[in-house]
């Protein structure tokens, strides 16, 4: 009996589940018994009135459903090769609502009981996920409630401790000083401590093909990268680099009709207002030279006159964007560190794109995707591919 | 030149009259700090402002009042630094600085002794100080709280601290100035939430018999910890008079950035701006002006600023314009209402103090 989780609060489980966690059998990889629960899960979500009105919950709800998940088991060639780790203690991200879902099904598909501690951020769509979850495993999957607990508690390094001391991977989702904060306390020697750090995403976009292509479809998934998570998903672009020989052109397209999807879908506080004047008047005193281009707050550019190495550190929101044109796609080689997660693409410049990271020993980079699926659930995250990472290879001879 | 202004009352300008003297005194401003401090000629540079641009106030370009916060914007040589005044904030939270040399030091108080001396007559007057000695005691480091007091220094004729440095009562100080300055006319100066917790709850508390009927309470802000407590602007007053009698109410909206300048309220509840000043409030989709009415972004426009580029300034606090020249207590210029802090203002931890008092 540990007092100290007289402090938790349950979403989803009990003390009673958290306390027997440890001793609950590990699971294969994407089990039969957790692919009909996520299935199940699935078209609940999918069922309920409130959730649809959440594009993220309803992508989460997609995500796990049978189909989907059936045609990851077969890639994935799960027999009885992989079995799960024991148990996964995940501290989920405060920025992004429906991640600490899908940081639950990662660990469930490897075989994981899954403790999830999300922040005490309110939003709806956690509400409507734990709720749902909750009553899909009263009512038909009582053989995974030992499996799940979701729960909040304010900053307590007792309890993060204990949590800690229980389980085979931890994994952090970020912001960097999550991270070190969390590191403090100790982990089991064998376990798999997973830190999901800050990162930046940049787009790149061949301008000469983006004039050849649907203005407003390519607004709408920039918006969907970008606007629609606040700008404040490490997988949102921040930079936009301009090659080809229509840029100028192609910018005043590519602004003006994103322009028109957020004044119409777009709501921003107030206060984001002063925050990008601020965020101009502060990176011009760095970057002599820049240029500011608005026409109304929503959507605020800064032109670099040069890829400055260290500009990825500078973090805008809700609407704030550099960008650059290059002449040549190598002069984003500087820019793309270890801390540079995804390339969001328009044109056919794939290849080269993936050229320049080959050629150049490029550190950073763990996604290459077409614009509009920056913000996509993968099982591939930050270049860990995590039902393999969660669980374990019995290896033979 | 600023030196005319002090030739005229401080409420005397129409508007007319206002917005061509000051305009011309802004772009001035505007042209000297872009040559005397980078990062503000940088600003200028990137949102594209090209020289002696503003045909109106509303064409003067302004700076995010969290800019002082994130740089040290002067336009001074190191050796001319007067003092540097910092806004109080908590712990791990940066502070505005504002570096101030003699003139504008001087100006400042100046500007706000004459604009005080509208309200309370132009006699130096003693002064009870509903704060502790600690607050003032280190110069080297202004707090806004400490240089608010210090800015007052100039129009008391004698300055009482009537709490001691743990905050409780010093009854001795207070009852030894009444004795000798409660027949006449005297200033009472501090910040609202320490007023009602320090002085009325004490002398309630107490049941004390403390006679403040001469009094003028200049206060600073601070309503929000008030309004917390739900506390509105009249029920403070009521209380004032009911527990000390105080009749005389004088509050007023202001900032470290922008000391001197202050709006400070008539008997009819309006915060009115001086000749040295001015208000627009602004829109947060695009920052085009409200009309009356509206609120928006408090921005504010003061002549002051001679040492850092703070003449133009928008602020993260909400409010609207009331009128123009035509508040019943025939103060001319503006007047407006302060509605608060924006939402989320600060989005890295708030404090109370540096936007509700100057």
């Amino acid at each position: 009996m540990q007092p100290a989780f007289d402090r938790i609060k349950y979403l989803v489980g009990s003390r009673k589940i958290l306390e027997q966690m440890e001793t609950v059998p590990a699971l294969p990889l994407f089990s039969d018994k957790v692919l009909g629960f996520l299935d199940c899960f699935s078209k609940k979500l999918m069922e309920n009135r409130e959730a649809r009105q959440y594009p993220d919950v309803i992508a989460y709800a997609f995500w796990i459903r049978k189909a989907h998940m059936e045609q990851a088991r077969m890639a994935y060639q799960a027999g009885t090769q992989r079995v799960g780790r024991g148990v996964a203690f995940q501290i989920a991200p405060s920025n992004i609502p429906v991640q600490f879902a899908v940081s639950m099904t990662y660990a469930l598909i490897a075989g994981n009981a899954s403790i999830v501690r999300i922040s005490d951020k309110e939003f709806e769509q956690v509400d409507i996920i734990c709720q749902t979850l909750q009553a899909v495993m009263l009512d038909a999957y009582p053989c995974l409630a030992p499996y799940i607990c979701i729960i909040r508690y304010a900053h307590d390094d007792t309890i993060t401790q204990l949590l800690s001391d229980m389980c085979g991977v931890r994994m952090i989702w970020g912001g960097n000083r999550t991270i070190s904060a969390i590191r403090k306390t100790q982990v089991r020697p064998r376990c798999l401590d997973l830190g999901f750090a800050d990162r930046y995403s940049i787009a790149v976009v061949d301008s000469d093909d983006y004039l050849k292509q649907d203005r407003d479809a390519i607004a709408r998934d920039f918006y969907n990268d970008t606007y629609f998570s606040d700008q404040n998903a490490c997988s949102s672009p921040r930079l936009i680099v301009w090659t080809g020989h229509g840029i100028p052109k192609a910018k005043e397209v590519f602004w003006g009709a994103l322009a028109d999807v957020v004044s119409e879908k777009y709501k921003m506080d107030p206060i984001c207002a002063s925050e990008k004047l601020l965020k101009v008047a502060v990176c011009a005193s760095r970057y002599p030279g820049v240029k500011a281009i608005k026409k109304d707050n929503l959507l605020v550019r800064i032109e670099l006159p040069a890829l400055y190495e260290d500009i990825m550190g500078f973090r805008g929101n809700c609407g704030f964007f550099f960008e650059y044109s290059a002449d040549k796609l190598q002069e984003i080689v500087p820019i793309l560190t270890e801390d540079c997660q995804t390339i969001a693409y328009i044109g056919g410049i794939e290849e080269e794109l993936r050229k320049v990271i080959a050629d150049n020993g490029v550190k950073g980079v763990d996604r290459i995707v077409r614009v509009g699926h920056a913000a996509d659930i993968s099982f591939v995250w930050d270049g860990l591919d995590l039902p393999n990472v969660l669980s374990r290879q019995i290896g033979n001879s | 030149m600023i030196e005319d202004f002090h030739k005229l009352p401080p409420y005397s300008l129409a508007k007319p009259e206002k917005r061509q003297l000051l305009l011309k005194e802004l772009n001035e401003l505007t042209e000297m700090h872009r040559e005397r401090c980078a990062g503000y000629a940088r600003f200028l540079d990137a949102i594209g402002y090209s020289q002696g641009q503003a045909q109106k106030l509303e064409d003067v370009p302004f700076v995010p009042i969290r800019i002082f916060k994130e740089l040290d914007l002067k336009s001074i040589p190191d050796e001319q630094v007067f003092k540097t005044m910092m806004s109080s904030g908590t712990s791990g939270q940066a502070q505005s600085k504002i570096y101030l040399d003699k003139r504008t030091a001087i100006l400042q108080q100046k500007v706000l002794l004459r604009l005080l001396g509208d309200y309370v007559g132009p006699k130096r007057l003693p002064m009870l100080v509903v704060d502790c000695p600690a607050t003032i005691r280190d110069r080297r480091l202004f707090t806004t709280r400490g240089a608010t007091i210090m800015g007052l220094d100039f129009m008391a004729k004698k300055m009482v601290f009537v709490l001691n440095d743990d905050m409780s009562l010093n009854l001795e100080a207070l009852m030894g100035f009444l004795e000798t300055y409660g027949k006449d006319n005297f200033l009472i100066f501090g910040f609202t939430f320490m007023i009602w917790q320090h002085l009325f709850d004490v002398i309630e508390k107490k049941n004390l018999q403390v006679d403040l009927s001469n009094g003028y309470l200049l206060t600073a802000g601070g309503w929000k910890k008030l309004t917390n407590a739900a506390v509105s602007n009249l029920d403070f007053k009521k209380r004032g008079e009911n527990v000390c009698g105080i009749r005389h109410y004088v509050d007023h909206y202001g900032m470290a950035e922008q000391t001197g300048c202050i709006y400070a309220e008539c008997a009819y509840g309006h915060l009115h701006a001086s000749i040295y000043s001015d208000v627009i409030v602004r829109r947060y989709q695009d920052f085009s002006p409200c009309g009356f009415g509206e609120p928006g972004f408090i921005q504010v426009l003061s002549s002051l600023p001679h040492s850092y580029p703070g003449h133009s300034i928008l602020t993260e606090d909400k409010g609207i314009i009331l009128g123009e020249d035509d508040c019943p207590c025939a103060r001319k210029g503006k007047y407006i209402q302060v509605l608060g802090r924006m939402e989320n203002a600060e989005i890295r931890g708030c404090s109370d103090t540096y936007a509700a008092s100057f």
